[in-house]
């Protein structure tokens, strides 16, 4: 069997709304086991780029190609499925289901037997801290535990790739930082590789890699430590307006 | 004041932005006279009924002592009688037959609502003092007593015109093919069931599928390993069996508070479930199918003056079939509802057991296969 070298990866990818470039001629390779931060504003395009290489978006018609773990996608999209985890943007839960059904329900939904998806929910209740609150409905929960809760689902097939939609959006910072350590965690310990996207700007120094996106074009790609020193900043934040600086002038 | 005026203005400035809720508000009102106007205005016509007409022209002579005071051909009533109706009466269609056993097998299986035998030497018995007692066979299908009573009304209106005063012999023998006894509420209750399991099923499935798409989790089981149409059946499987429990509140209810009865047999209890589910299902595909294009639970209610009113209008619910015009007749044999509405009723009143080969049956089914086709096309991943 061919290693790949790439779990993702995104040539010449173009995307239109209307008059209006979502995704703009992106080029992207993301390594296996690699923590890959797509960040920038809202309306940067990060999430129509993550619907596209999952195949619910169609790229325009062009020389373009979408690899993800060696599948071509949209057309295998759904051997993909069946080893990805995806969250989106919205906490899609089953209010008048307790955290433990809605992971449970998704685990099964994913393909798990019954056995593996007990196992697996209980596994990752324990992970996400989420026991006390476990036999709650979801319409009950905080804003917090349901978007563990939603993590939970979407991470309980134990993915070797997932795709992770602004999944800190509306934390505080104590659950962002414990996010980002579960997704350390299972990246070194499982070698999952993560596209997550964020437009908290300095939550991305905790990824490998992060790709800077505004208006649809990926402007800057590298580990958060070489973007600040290229830059001479200190934080996120200060980088990224130094970035738009240089690209307006 | 203030508030009043500014909440007035916001609603009319939200609602002016949402083309679909102008559309029914000015489509809406005129639309919903349209449809209850030609339903209800129309009368009902042209119901097909068979006559046997074995009378002819009679010789009548009336003696008198040594004289004869009336020696005359009298033409034959029931030639006057069958002309009547064939010609002058919109309420029937009349279709002329010679075999009363077969025109009776005919009733049976719904070909004529019902059929009328007119003996040899009516005009004779009718006419002549010497005449004997004539009694008129009827053989009626009253599984409809809406359709049924118009029809008896036309058949005796059109004897007491051609038979004048020459009534006095004549008595009328009706046997009942299905109906005997009928009341008004054994008629109505399998249209309720239709009527209840199809709006329930649609107004629930629709509104659960647009609480799945404004969740996100439509969206994510679409991301899951499996093919869409696992979806349309676990919707389908899950809402069978709230069809079931829909039903057997209604039977209970209309047999233990009304008493009604809607089945002899375990044969038509069994049936009478079957078709109920399959009504459900109908209500349930459409539901998927119209999900995919509304937004909110408001934009769903919307599609109710063009899905459940003229199937409360059009499918011989409340109006039978023959009232409803033939202009807008072609709506009602396209809706999926005429036929469950017609099969229940089979079942309930008349006894029947459902065969796999019933035409409505396969109608029914053809439409939900069609819909859960149409369905996984319009169910978006987006």
């Amino acid at each position: 069997m061919q290693l790949l070298k790439y779990d993702v990866e995104l040539r010449n990818l173009n995307k239109k709304f209307g008059s209006i470039n979502a995704v703009d001629n992106l080029d992207l390779k993301i390594k296996q086991g690699e923590i890959f931060c797509l960040v920038g504003p809202n309306a940067a395009g990060k999430t129509t780029t993550i619907k596209l290489i999952l195949g619910i978006l169609k790229p325009e018609k062009g020389d373009s190609s979408i690899r993800v773990k060696g599948y071509d996608i949209p057309a295998e999209k759904n051997k993909l499925r069946k080893l990805m985890g995806y969250l989106p943007q919205r906490k899609a839960l089953y209010d008048m289901l307790t955290a433990r059904e809605n992971i449970e329900f998704f685990a099964k939904a994913k393909g798990l037997s019954n056995s593996d998806a007990k196992i697996n929910t209980s596994s990752m209740i324990k992970r996400l801290s989420l026991t006390e609150h476990q036999q709650k409905l979801a319409v009950h929960l905080s804003g917090g535990t349901q978007q563990r809760t939603a993590l939970a689902s979407a991470m309980v097939n134990n993915p070797q790739i997932a795709f992770l939609d602004e999944p800190t959006v509306g934390l505080d910072p104590v659950l962002r930082r414990e996010f980002w350590e579960y997704f350390k965690q299972i990246a070194r310990s499982q070698n999952t590789t993560i596209l997550v996207t964020t437009h908290y700007l300095n939550e991305a120094e905790w990824a490998d890699r992060v790709g800077v996106m505004r208006d649809g074009k990926l402007i800057a790609i590298e580990t958060p430590q070489n973007l600040m020193e290229q830059t001479n900043q200190h934080n996120m934040e200060n980088m990224f307006f130094e970035l738009i600086k240089g690209e307006t002038q | 004041m203030r508030l009043t005026f500014l909440i007035m203005r916001r609603l009319f400035r939200t609602l002016s932005r949402d083309h679909r809720t102008v559309g029914l508000v000015v489509v809406g009102p005129p639309l919903f006279m349209v449809m209850f106007g030609i339903a209800f205005g129309g009368e009902i016509e042209h119901v097909p009924i068979a006559i046997i007409n074995n009378d002819s022209d009679a010789r009548v002579v009336i003696p008198y002592g040594n004289f004869t005071v009336f020696n005359e051909t009298v033409s034959s009533l029931g030639d006057s009688i069958t002309n009547t109706l064939d010609l002058d009466d919109p309420r029937v269609d009349v279709t002329h037959l010679t075999d009363y056993e077969s025109a009776k097998k005919d009733v049976d299986n719904k070909k004529y609502a019902c059929v009328v035998l007119i003996p040899v030497n009516f005009t004779y018995n009718l006419v002549s003092p010497l005449g004997s007692n004539i009694s008129l066979e009827i053989y009626f299908d009253n599984s409809n007593p809406q359709v049924g009573g118009v029809v008896i009304q036309a058949i005796q209106e059109s004897f007491q015109q051609a038979t004048g005063e020459f009534r006095a012999n004549l008595g009328f023998d009706v046997t009942y093919a299905y109906g005997e006894g009928i009341s008004t509420l054994d008629f109505f209750t399998p249209g309720m069931i239709v009527y209840g399991v199809f709006f329930f099923s649609f107004m629930l499935v629709i509104m659960t599928l647009i609480e799945e798409r404004r969740s996100g989790t439509l969206s994510l089981l679409l991301q899951c390993p499996y093919d869409k149409i696992e979806i349309i059946l676990g919707y389908l499987a899950a809402f069978s069996i709230v069809s079931t429990i829909q039903t057997t509140l209604i039977i209970l209810i209309a047999g233990l508070v009304f008493q009604v009865s809607l089945g002899v047999t375990i044969a038509n209890y069994i049936s009478l479930y079957i078709a109920a589910i399959i009504v459900g299902w109908t209500g349930l595909v459409l539901a998927i199918f119209l999900s995919a294009f509304a937004r909110s639970e408001f934009q769903a209610v919307q599609f109710i003056p063009i899905t459940i009113i003229p199937v409360l209008l059009l499918s011989g619910i409340v109006i039978p079939l023959s009232q409803i015009p033939e202009i807008i007749r072609w709506v009602s044999y396209l809706l999926p509802t005429t036929y469950s509405v017609n099969l229940l009723r089979q079942i309930a009143i008349e006894g029947y057991v459902l065969e796999p080969l019933n035409f409505g049956l396969l109608f029914q089914i053809g439409f939900v296969l069609m819909l859960v086709v149409a369905s996984r096309l319009t169910l978006k991943e987006n």
